[in-house]
């Protein structure tokens, strides 16, 4: 196998890991909305109404993503940058979280019970593999 | 740029705009049909919260409450591991959702069958207390479970010794 078939075909595999990843974490989401909007409200950045929204959108959007990253070229591109700016916003939140002592689940598989710390270092290790799988 | 870069960048703009629009019906109708789905509108969250805290009264103990009813009984602690490993009630088992069948399996070898249990997680704000006492309830089929009010936050603000 020569290098650009490796870097082809590691790219892709990583595409699958982080896409797989995402579509599962919103199925997860979407067993229980109810569950997944109060676990939004406990990192205490948005009220109750907006927290709401995004329990029934964000699921969606993940699976969207997720099976986007896993197809090609334009879809995949595309949907690189919003799932590197989603894993943004989430670890963000996560960081905020812990620096303001808030003891909370992360939420971000359902209601599993991840700190903030290990789900900031899942985080990193998915943006390192979306950074290899949507690279030019 | 060339024409076949242009193309490209305006194809993935366009993929990028029917991803973040696609989701849109998908949550309405996620809003409108799913027999989880969250309250938005401040009637529909007074009418459930209202319904919660009945179920919760009836579920949860404060401390002063479970000190008045017994005299001994068993700590579980429903919190993450970690939170677990800093600190927790003296001889608290952990068992939660998220690991479930080795949480129980340690809570089977200690309880004798008869101690009440008393199901804590961080804060009032955390369900997972209400949730795991309600299955070690139905799962022991044992009637003395519950859920400890205010949790990890409100044992620790009672001088309570916890290690």
């Amino acid at each position: 196998m020569n290098s650009d078939t490796f870097k082809a075909w590691s790219g892709r595999v990583a595409g699958w890991i982080v896409g797989g990843a995402l579509a599962w974490a919103g199925v997860l989401k979407l067993a229980d909305p109810a569950r997944f909007a109060a676990d939004i409200e406990r990192y205490q950045l948005v009220g109750q109404g907006p927290a709401a929204i995004l329990a029934v959108y964000v699921p969606w959007f993940e699976i969207g993503l997720g099976l986007a990253l896993c197809w090609r070229g334009a879809w995949r591109r595309a949907a690189g940058w919003l799932a590197g700016i989603l894993l943004l916003g989430f670890s963000a939140a996560l960081a905020l979280a812990w620096v303001r002592g808030l003891q909370i689940d992360c939420g971000c598989f359902g209601g599993g019970s991840a700190s903030a710390p290990q789900a900031l270092v899942r985080n990193a290790g998915l943006l390192a593999m979306l950074a290899w799988a949507c690279r030019r | 740029m060339s024409e076949t870069d242009r193309c490209a960048v305006a194809r993935a703009r366009r993929a990028a705009l029917w991803l973040v629009v696609m989701p849109l019906p998908a949550a309405l109708g996620t809003a409108w049909w799913h027999p989880r789905a969250p309250a938005f509108t401040e009637r529909e969250r007074m009418e459930r919260a209202a319904a919660a805290a009945i179920i919760e009264a009836q579920d949860t103990l404060t401390l002063d409450e479970v000190r008045a009813r017994f005299t001994d009984w068993l700590w579980v602690d429903a919190r993450p591991a970690p939170a677990f490993a800093a600190g927790h009630a003296p001889g608290a088992v952990r068992v939660a959702e998220d690991d479930w069948d080795a949480g129980f399996g340690a809570l089977v070898e200690i309880w004798d069958g008869s101690r009440p249990i008393v199901v804590y997680c961080a804060a009032s704000g955390c369900d997972a207390s209400v949730a795991v006492a309600r299955r070690l309830r139905t799962e022991l089929g044992f009637a003395e479970v519950h859920a400890l009010r205010g949790g990890w936050e409100a044992l620790r603000a009672s001088g309570e010794d916890v290690r």
